[in-house]
């Protein structure tokens, strides 16, 4: 199920939180695990059950670290849980990759049946390892509860596209959480907000990339507008999603952190990545970066580490080289900023510095939307003026005119300008505009819903995850 | 101590266990994507029987050139039955092909044969759009299945059980 | 006991959002469960509908629950396509969403094209090279196949191309002619090329195409007839004089239905019909409907939504036109919807006249040919139907 569509809005959220807050105390961690294995269902009918094997083997495995501290055997079990749920990850989502790749290069042919990939296998599977790393780690008490366990595996505010939670961040709020209207509001502004970002923006400027990517030939600009329209789309599309998540936590009474922080108004690369999903590097530096070994080690060393974390970091958003190419594309750059230009590019002026970072970023989206490294090089060419159809033709002119108001949105909404407007005007501690706060909400939430009402097109992008 | 080794080795056979579930639960996916060794015939009978639909024709070489493309001659085993009903979109396609990976090719032409169909009635034939969207394309293993139909779900459900 | 580190919870759930009042953030929460509940209120009431009238399709219903429709997700696909088509007051949600879209700077939806004056248009579409080859390649084998018979090709031209000067601002579109320049070059001498395209653009400021439909008017169809008769040797014959008659003012056409513009235009629909009542009498045989009828129209369409199918009750797979002419000229025509409001117009000039669309046609050609001794052939098509064929090449190919 999405959050974007009309059934989740009109007949799940509805009914969840109707009986959510109908049931006492104790009763409400076994409604939302519930809750959430429907909504799982609802997209995955049959891998639900992959989840749910998931869910016991890893609480198991819990207690059996737990269990096992102070002895060495602990590493044993450590290594066992996480090989496991390695294995699950790579059968369902690299088995046809690592397969196809083989057999270019063995002399004999291995045979193999594609499968479909789970929902959100790549987010509850990091979920599951991060509690059972933190449980090892004794940062976090052995959850011996099931039902909270799952809940934690399950949520289904992230269950689907992150954030993705560490069990830690979570811990206490599963078995103590307050609920409140004030809070239930915020979440339901976080929530109309992202889904607006998600309906309003993403699809529609979506629909111009598709255009676009379809086209035979392209001009420079045109070729530059298609990525720009990526641009805006990735962000909006997972940004709108992380936000809906975070308003969804509030109505339910958790707090999640938030995944991203305007990272399009970045100075160099190094900010990018620490604005963009943020919880994924964070989970990356937690589990991988700092077990290598982080920066303190030698120089040689900490390369090493940086470019696997970012072969990493590109292989777990696709089964595909083009985003290894993309993790390791930043891998290198964030390399060269922190060891040869960090330095210089913090003495340009600000604005030289975000377009640096946002020309790099545009790059990195052609290698992320291509479905080859070819066509990933056609596309920057064409960027360039290589194999491409003049500088400007009617066609681009025509994209920029006929969108100018999602193009002019896209900028605005991309920097923190609405943010602090908002502030400024309607979130005045003062005098809080309360009619035109309540106004813009509903009005958003209306336009979304004759979005929703009339469109087939409606993907999430995250979705390959 | 004995109470801490018991509750280890309780543990560890929980673990072994639902690795052991993993793994079954594994093949039992991989095993319901493939196809059995019923021969073509009875799959063919099967799915016609429950399809019940006297208004169909069956389809020679040419026809099955002309709609979808596809040579029969490529394919192991192949059957076409189309309406032959006035403005009618009924259709029976079910191949088998010689190797797995060929299916998706069959899966490829059956979805432009439904685009094509569906040009040919949009705003215009508003039943007939109602059929093709509900149609079913279905792969087994080396069997592709392509039903337009009122009854199209439970011809699937013979298909599926036809080839356990 | 194991030890627990407190730290990182407080520090990563930090906020980057204003400070809300609570105020505020009451009244939201008011204000959503007020959406939700007021949606799933009225939803619940609304009863479901078979059809949309305005978007000319029928809407998905109920769902019936099967385990293996659930196992293998179409259940719920199913469910979500029905209640996005029940949801209620769904026709206004619509047009909230065109005027949002127009607002937003977008002239183009479904790819219909919102032009100047009132007029739609559809976009202009681009052959695939395999297909179309195939098309032109069994049409000249058909030809070698039959020397005798004259075999004459018009490829219409859409609106999009014709009155290019009433396409939205900015708008760019393929170039229409030079993809029927390409068609009449391959055909060649096998083909006599009857030109659409300069009769149309002499007449592009009348009201030769609709405004909210994707076919010409019978205007421009009686234009284009004129420009014909010579080639189709119909000049020598005694002219039948017709003129034209308003069946109805009240038609909203396809383009509105598939975009979501002008759902309240309404137009008139013209029929030509002969002058003198000493005019050849003409008959319709629907061949595999098995129906016969005086008339070429089919006035009950009238009441329905798809106007334009007056003409012959709208697309069938074979139709066998025959008529008191005395003149014994016989005429075989491919076609698709354009021709339907130009046939009438042919009619009375020939003895009998044999329609086919390829898109429906599932017999064999041979025989037809067989049957009857063919003077003439005509391919009578609008150029983007044309280049989407997928068809025709079937049909003529049959050995």
């Amino acid at each position: 199920m999405l959050f974007s569509s009309l059934v989740f809005l009109f007949t799940f959220l509805p009914i969840t939180l109707l009986v959510y807050y109908l049931v006492p105390r104790k009763v409400k961690n076994v409604v939302l695990l519930i809750a959430s294995l429907i909504f799982y269902a609802w997209g995955e009918p049959v891998y639900i059950f992959l989840m749910l094997i998931s869910i016991l083997f890893n609480y198991f495995c819990g207690m059996d670290i737990a269990l096992k501290a102070g002895r060495k055997s602990q590493v044993h079990s450590l290594i066992f849980t996480i090989v496991v749920n390695l294995f699950i990850l790579g059968f369902f989502k690299y088995y046809g990759f690592i397969v196809t790749n083989l057999n270019a290069i063995l002399p004999f042919y291995i045979p193999y049946r594609k499968l479909e990939l789970p929902i959100g296998i790549s987010f509850y599977t990091f979920q599951t390892l991060s509690y059972i790393i933190d449980v090892y780690r004794g940062n976090v008490d052995v959850q011996v509860n099931l039902i909270d366990f799952g809940t934690y595996v399950t949520m289904f505010p992230q269950l689907i596209a992150g954030p993705i939670v560490q069990y830690a961040d979570v811990e206490r709020q599963l078995r103590e959480r307050k609920e409140s209207l004030t809070k239930f509001g915020y979440g339901a502004w976080f929530f109309v907000m992202g889904l607006a970002k998600k309906v309003l923006l993403a699809n529609t400027i979506g629909s111009i990339y598709e255009n676009i990517a379809a086209m035979d030939g392209m001009s420079v600009v045109t070729a530059w507008l298609g990525c720009l329209a990526y641009t805006f789309q990735i962000y909006f599309d997972f940004s709108g999603y992380s936000d809906m998540a975070v308003g969804l936590g509030k109505m339910f009474g958790f707090e999640f952190m938030q995944n991203f922080n305007y990272p399009y108004i970045s100075k160099s690369v190094t900010e990018f990545w620490r604005r963009w999903h943020i919880s994924l590097g964070s989970w990356f530096r937690e589990y991988v970066y700092i077990p290598l070994g982080g920066n303190r080690v030698t120089v040689p060393r900490h390369l090493l580490n940086l470019l696997i974390v970012w072969f990493l970091t590109g292989l777990w958003h696709g089964a595909s080289w083009n985003f290894v190419a993309w993790g390791l594309f930043y891998g290198v750059i964030l390399i060269t900023e922190k060891y040869f230009t960090g330095k210089i590019l913090a003495k340009l002026p600000g604005a030289v510095q975000t377009i640096y970072t946002m020309i790099l970023v545009m790059l990195g989206w052609v290698l992320f939307f291509s479905p080859t490294l070819g066509s990933a090089l056609t596309w920057i060419g064409n960027m360039f003026g290589q194999g491409a159809t003049g500088f400007m033709d009617s066609q681009a002119l025509y994209l920029i005119m006929r969108n100018w108001l999602f193009w002019v949105a896209g900028i605005i909404g991309s920097t923190p300008f609405m943010h602090l407007l908002g502030k400024r005007l309607v979130f005045d501690e003062e005098r809080p505009h309360t009619v035109l706060a309540g106004c813009l909400m509903t009005g958003l939430f209306v336009l979304c819903v004759a979005y929703l009402v009339t469109e087939s097109y409606n993907p999430f992008l995250y979705f390959r995850f | 101590m004995t109470k801490k080794k018991g509750e280890f080795t309780v543990l560890r056979n929980i673990r072994a266990g639902m690795v052991v579930i993993l793994l079954i639960y594994i093949g039992l996916i991989f095993q319901s994507k493939g196809d059995s060794d019923t021969p073509f015939a009875d799959v063919q009978k099967a799915v016609v029987d429950a399809a019940d639909d006297k208004n169909m024709t069956l389809a020679g070489t040419q026809e099955i050139k002309r709609f979808y493309g596809i040579n029969p001659k490529d394919y192991e085993d192949i059957t076409l039955y189309y309406t032959n009903e006035t403005m009618g979109v009924n259709e029976l396609l079910l191949v088998k092909t010689k190797d797995e990976n060929e299916a998706e090719a069959v899966e490829e032409a059956a979805e432009q044969r439904k685009k094509t169909q569906l040009d040919n009635f949009e705003g215009y034939g508003a039943e007939q759009v109602k059929l093709l969207d509900a149609s079913i394309i279905k792969t087994k293993g080396t069997y592709v299945l392509f039903v337009i139909s009122p009854k199209a779900e439970t011809v699937e459900k013979a298909f599926t059980k036809s080839l356990k | 006991m194991v030890e627990r580190k407190n730290n990182k919870q407080k520090n990563r759930t930090k906020h980057f959002l204003p400070g809300g009042k609570k105020q505020i953030q009451a009244v939201c929460a008011f204000l959503f469960l007020g959406a939700l509940i007021l949606s799933c209120g009225v939803n619940l009431m609304h009863k479901d509908r078979q059809m949309s009238e305005k978007e000319m399709r029928m809407l998905a219903q109920k769902p019936e629950i099967s385990l293996s429709g659930i196992a293998s997700g179409r259940f719920m696909e199913q469910y979500e396509e029905y209640v996005s088509d029940q949801f209620a007051g769904r026709d206004t949600w619509v047009r909230l969403k065109t005027f949002a879209d127009s607002v937003a700077g977008r002239t183009e939806e479904g790819g219909v094209f919102k032009g100047k004056d009132h007029y739609l248009m559809e976009d202009v579409a681009v052959a695939d090279e395999n297909d179309l080859k195939e098309n032109l390649d069994a049409m000249k084998n058909f030809k070698e196949r039959y020397p005798d018979i004259k075999m004459h090709m018009m490829l219409v031209p859409n609106a999009a191309n014709v009155m290019e000067d009433k396409l939205p601002a900015f708008a760019v579109t393929a170039n229409q002619s030079r993809q029927i320049s390409r068609v009449k070059a391959e055909l060649g001498d096998s083909y006599d090329w009857i030109d659409a395209e300069k009769v149309l653009d002499a007449h592009k400021d009348e009201a030769i195409y609709y405004h909210t439909d994707h076919h010409w008017t019978s205007l421009g169809a009686w234009y284009a007839f004129q420009g014909a008769k010579t080639q189709l040797g119909l000049d020598k014959s005694e002219e039948i004089k017709m003129k034209a008659y308003a069946v109805s003012d009240s038609f909203n056409g396809t383009l509105s239905a598939k975009s979501g513009y002008e759902t309240d235009y309404k137009e008139p629909i013209y029929i030509y019909l002969p002058k003198s009542a000493d005019a050849p009498q003409v008959a319709v045989n629907y061949v595999e409907e098995q129906k016969k009828s005086a008339s070429m129209y089919d006035s009950s369409k009238l009441d329905e939504r798809d106007q334009y199918s007056v003409f012959f009750g709208g697309n069938h797979a074979m139709i066998d036109i025959q008529s008191t002419q005395t003149e014994k000229r016989r005429l075989l025509v491919f076609k698709d919807s354009y021709a339907n409001c130009f046939l009438p117009l042919l009619a009375p000039y020939y003895r009998e006249i044999v329609v086919i669309d390829p898109r429906y046609y599932t017999g064999k050609l041979s025989s037809v040919m067989s049957d009857k001794q063919f003077d003439d052939v005509l391919f009578l098509y609008n150029a983007n139907t044309f280049f989407e064929d997928r068809m025709l090449a079937g049909v003529l190919d049959e050995n």
